[in-house]
């Protein structure tokens, strides 16, 4: 229920029970009066009786006189008195009285009625005695019996007027008594009443109140305590807030209760964010500011006025100084002439600079300052990020060193990788060459040619030969198949030498490209890039042809390029004996190398060896190329390390691509069309 | 105690107030006592009348021996003594005193002992409805045998100490004051005014 509904029923409670209590004062009030009133009316009965009375004694006295000295004249006044009291008897006021004003009801509308019927025969009677009078009158001066019969007759009625009298006094005393009593009763009661009334109405606002009370105004002290309470509630206790949800009540107060807990609830889980986010922000700054003291650069804050407001104790170690000295001192006093103003700083903002200072203490040391802002609460600051790149500079001379130093054993390395492979090339070619040359002499050894000494033999002993007919007649079979056997051995033997000598000339193939790369300096030279992918797969042409690999050129129509010849050279090999590798390493029964040249643009050129061997799983396709890596058994783990530093070297780079193990490689050599330096030596190549 | 001190009280302002009326009516007996007689003294055969006057002489006589009580003039004049006879034996005397009362006037029918004691009474008029009440053997056995002396004695307290339980109602102990009142006089006035008649009877006796 709402509170003004609440506060509607106590005001018409209040109002109703004020209502009531006036009615039932009033009614009381108004039945004491009535009940007044038909006392004061009794008693003025009572006293008319007493009136009656005297009247009715003047009245038989002077009946007495008129019966005594029986003058005339008395009766007129006998008559006139009479009257005046039949019309005293007479009910002028048939007064009914209202129920509930008397104990019995019955026994007082009794009480009436016989009071009228008493004043009526009062009336009467006195009115028979008037009659016995004017009667008697007329018989003045001859008294006899019948006078003094009428005499008899008027001092018995008399009598019972009398009685009459009296019993209308006595009815009259019964009704005083009545309305005596009851207006004792209710004159007693009726303080009570009030009283109880007065009571009853105060009882009544006062359930009025104690309903406002606890319906009202209870829940809603209800809720101060609560809130009081929760007031009282320190956040770093982390205790719940006082639960303020009402289940009874004005609807407004249950629903202010229900939002207060909403809100109590939210609060709550504000503070709770914001105690973590209090400790977060201090676990943060803590980590914050661990990290940059775990840094080992130079972070400096500083405000737009150039003004050093943080900075960490790397700043310290690097600038060889301390807090004082810095916090809230200008930036120039570690790095001069950084800051002039806000445009002059904020102009470097992003740049990376490269310098060299001079410590407090006299260090010199090289710097590296990368300058950022950043905009907070409507104020720039900076943030300056100092690298000391001393080491650095001298590991990098170092590293130049190094670097030359590899360049030029990964040259030899080179070198001897294609000098192994030619190496490897002669051998294989001088096994055939052994080959074939153990053929000859076999065949010159088992050769049938010694059948014909064998002939001659048999031959020589003429008689006995030409007289066996039958040896005569076999000679010449014999000599066919002799000479279809050494024309067989010729002809076999003709085919070793040939092959012989192509072998030889492919080894002179081979040391002549030996030659020609193991005499070529780094210096650029045109050349026609597919003579020297051919080349690099004559190289490699007899394992080819060994395990018959599928060879796909796709070569685009190239102009020369200005190229170092031999470090294209010395990569190709080296990805065609790996392309090699990773087939017989698959076992792919269609082994497959792709070569393929194209331009990229006018100024670069891909070079590709593709293979469907073995593959590169993820984890190896980083360190590819790395020194030292290797998944050959027999292998160092300079090859493609060599290959990558030549591309880059020559300006270009070397990439790998491989869906995965036993999926191919494909290893794109780009480099660039011309990328000589214009004082380097033109060669001009041969074809 | 209190009660019977103040009613007391009532019957003396009664008498002094009845005997103070101005009112100059006659308060003789209306009816013929005859039947009054007979009833008074059943046995008696036969009756005399001897009438006298009550004057002034016997009115101050009254005034003397009852103060309050005085006689008023209409009661002087003429008035008769009845004496109730059996065979010429007298067995008594009847007087008629009519009295003033509340409810008009009462006659009394006296019955005298022949020594002047109280004998017996009735009514004769008495509207007063409380009459049967006096009419009672109870009270009258009050009065009877009393002469004039012990009938002033009922006056005082001792009487209405006597009287007061016989009666329940106002009206009775009026009409009983009213009735002592009448006897009161009837003995004085007996006494004073038939006096001689009557030493000739006892002296005739």
């Amino acid at each position: 229920m709402k509170i003004a509904q609440q506060s509607m029923f106590v005001v018409l409670a209040c109002v109703l029970g004020g209502l009531c209590t006036s009615l039932v004062i009033g009614v009381k009030s108004y039945q004491l009066q009535k009940i007044q009133e038909v006392h004061t009316d009794n008693q003025l009965h009572l006293r008319d009786i007493e009136h009656q009375k005297l009247m009715l004694s003047q009245w038989f006295v002077t009946i007495d006189l008129f019966f005594s000295q029986q003058d005339s004249y008395l009766e007129s006044g006998i008559n006139i008195q009479s009257k005046q009291l039949q019309n005293m008897f007479k009910m002028k006021e048939n007064k009914t009285y209202q129920a509930g004003q008397f104990s019995s009801e019955q026994e007082f509308n009794q009480l009436t009625q016989e009071i009228f019927q008493t004043r009526q025969s009062l009336h009467q009677k006195i009115g028979s005695i008037t009659t016995i009078i004017n009667r008697s009158s007329r018989l003045l001066g001859s008294q006899g019996k019948i006078w003094n019969n009428n005499l008899l007759k008027a001092d018995a009625i008399s009598g019972e007027v009398i009685l009459l009298l009296n019993e209308l006094h006595s009815q009259y005393e019964q009704i005083g008594n009545y309305s005596e009593d009851k207006l004792k009763q209710d004159k007693s009661n009726l303080p009570i009443i009030i009283g109880a009334v007065i009571a009853l109405y105060f009882l009544l606002v006062f359930w009025a109140w104690r309903l406002a009370s606890i319906s009202s105004i209870k829940p809603l002290e209800y809720l101060n305590s609560k809130a009081n309470r929760n007031l009282n509630l320190n956040p770093d206790d982390q205790q719940p807030f006082q639960n303020f949800t009402l289940l009874k009540g004005p609807q407004e107060v249950v629903e202010l209760s229900h939002s207060l807990q909403n809100y109590a609830e939210s609060l709550q889980q504000q503070i709770e964010h914001s105690n973590q986010a209090r400790i977060k922000s201090v676990s943060d700054k803590n980590y914050l500011s661990t990290i940059m003291d775990s840094i080992t650069d130079a972070i400096i804050t500083l405000d737009d006025q150039g003004i050093i407001r943080n900075c960490n104790s790397a700043t310290y170690q690097l600038f060889d100084t301390n807090e004082k000295k810095t916090q809230g001192k200008s930036i120039n006093t570690l790095l001069e002439d950084t800051y002039s103003n806000f445009a002059s700083i904020s102009k470097l903002v992003g740049t990376r600079l490269e310098k060299n200072i001079t410590t407090i203490k006299g260090n010199n040391k090289s710097i590296e300052l990368l300058i950022t802002s950043a905009t907070q609460q409507n104020k720039t600051f900076f943030v300056l990020a100092i690298h000391d790149t001393s080491k650095r500079v001298e590991n990098e001379k170092n590293v130049k060193r190094l670097n030359q130093r590899l360049v030029s054993a990964s040259r030899k390395v080179g070198v001897a990788e294609v000098a192994t492979s030619i190496l490897h090339n002669v051998g294989n070619i001088l096994n055939s060459v052994h080959i074939s040359t153990n053929l000859i002499s076999d065949t010159l050894q088992n050769s049938r040619i010694k059948g014909i000494n064998k002939l001659a033999d048999i031959m020589s002993n003429k008689k006995e030969f030409f007289n066996d007919k039958d040896k005569v007649e076999m000679i010449p079979e014999y000599l066919n198949s002799l000479a279809a056997r050494i024309d067989q051995e010729r002809e076999i033997t003709m085919k070793e030498v040939t092959l012989l000598n192509n072998n030889i000339n492919h080894i002179e193939e081979i040391i002549s490209s030996q030659q020609q790369f193991a005499s070529t300096s780094s210096s650029y030279e045109w050349a026609t890039l597919s003579d020297l992918v051919e080349d690099a797969i004559n190289i490699n042409r007899d394992i080819i042809d060994q395990y018959n690999f599928n060879l796909i050129k796709e070569f685009e129509d190239i102009k020369d390029v200005n190229i170092e010849k031999f470090k294209i050279m010395q990569i190709l090999v080296n990805l065609i004996t790996n392309a090699k590798d990773a087939i017989l390493q698959s076992k792919n029964k269609n082994p497959t190398i792709i070569l393929r040249i194209r331009s990229i643009n006018e100024s670069s050129i891909e070079l590709t060896v593709q293979d469907n061997g073995i593959g590169i799983s993820e984890d190896i396709n980083k360190k590819i190329f790395s020194y030292g890596f290797t998944t050959k058994k027999t292998g160092h783990g300079f090859g493609l390390h060599s290959c990558a530093l030549t591309a880059k070297e020559m300006g270009g780079k070397l990439i790998m691509h491989s869906a995965g193990h036993k999926l191919g490689a494909k290893f794109v050599l780009i480099i660039p069309k011309d990328n000589a330096p214009k004082s380097a030596t033109v060669h001009q190549i041969r074809k | 105690m209190k009660n019977i001190a103040l009613y007391t009280t009532f019957l003396t302002c009664l008498t002094l107030t009845y005997s103070l009326d101005t009112r100059a009516e006659a308060f003789c007996a209306l009816r013929d006592p005859v039947a009054s007689i007979y009833q008074l003294y059943p046995e008696a055969t036969s009756f005399r009348s001897i009438v006298r006057t009550v004057n002034k002489t016997t009115r101050s006589h009254v005034i003397n021996h009852l103060p309050n009580m005085s006689l008023h003039f209409s009661e002087m004049g003429r008035h008769t003594l009845y004496v109730a006879l059996k065979n010429e034996k007298e067995l008594g005397y009847v007087h008629v005193r009519s009295e003033k009362s509340q409810w008009g006037l009462v006659e009394v029918a006296w019955a005298l002992n022949l020594d002047l004691s109280i004998h017996d009474f009735t009514f004769q008029r008495a509207r007063n409805p409380s009459r049967r009440f006096i009419e009672t053997h109870e009270f009258k056995s009050q009065l009877t045998g009393r002469n004039f002396s012990a009938m002033k004695t009922l006056i005082n307290q001792p009487f209405a100490e006597h009287a007061l339980p016989l009666f329940s109602d106002k009206d009775a102990l009026q009409l009983a004051s009213v009735v002592i009142q009448s006897g009161l006089k009837t003995l004085l006035i007996t006494e004073q005014t038939w006096k001689s008649d009557l030493i000739d009877q006892s002296q005739l006796d």
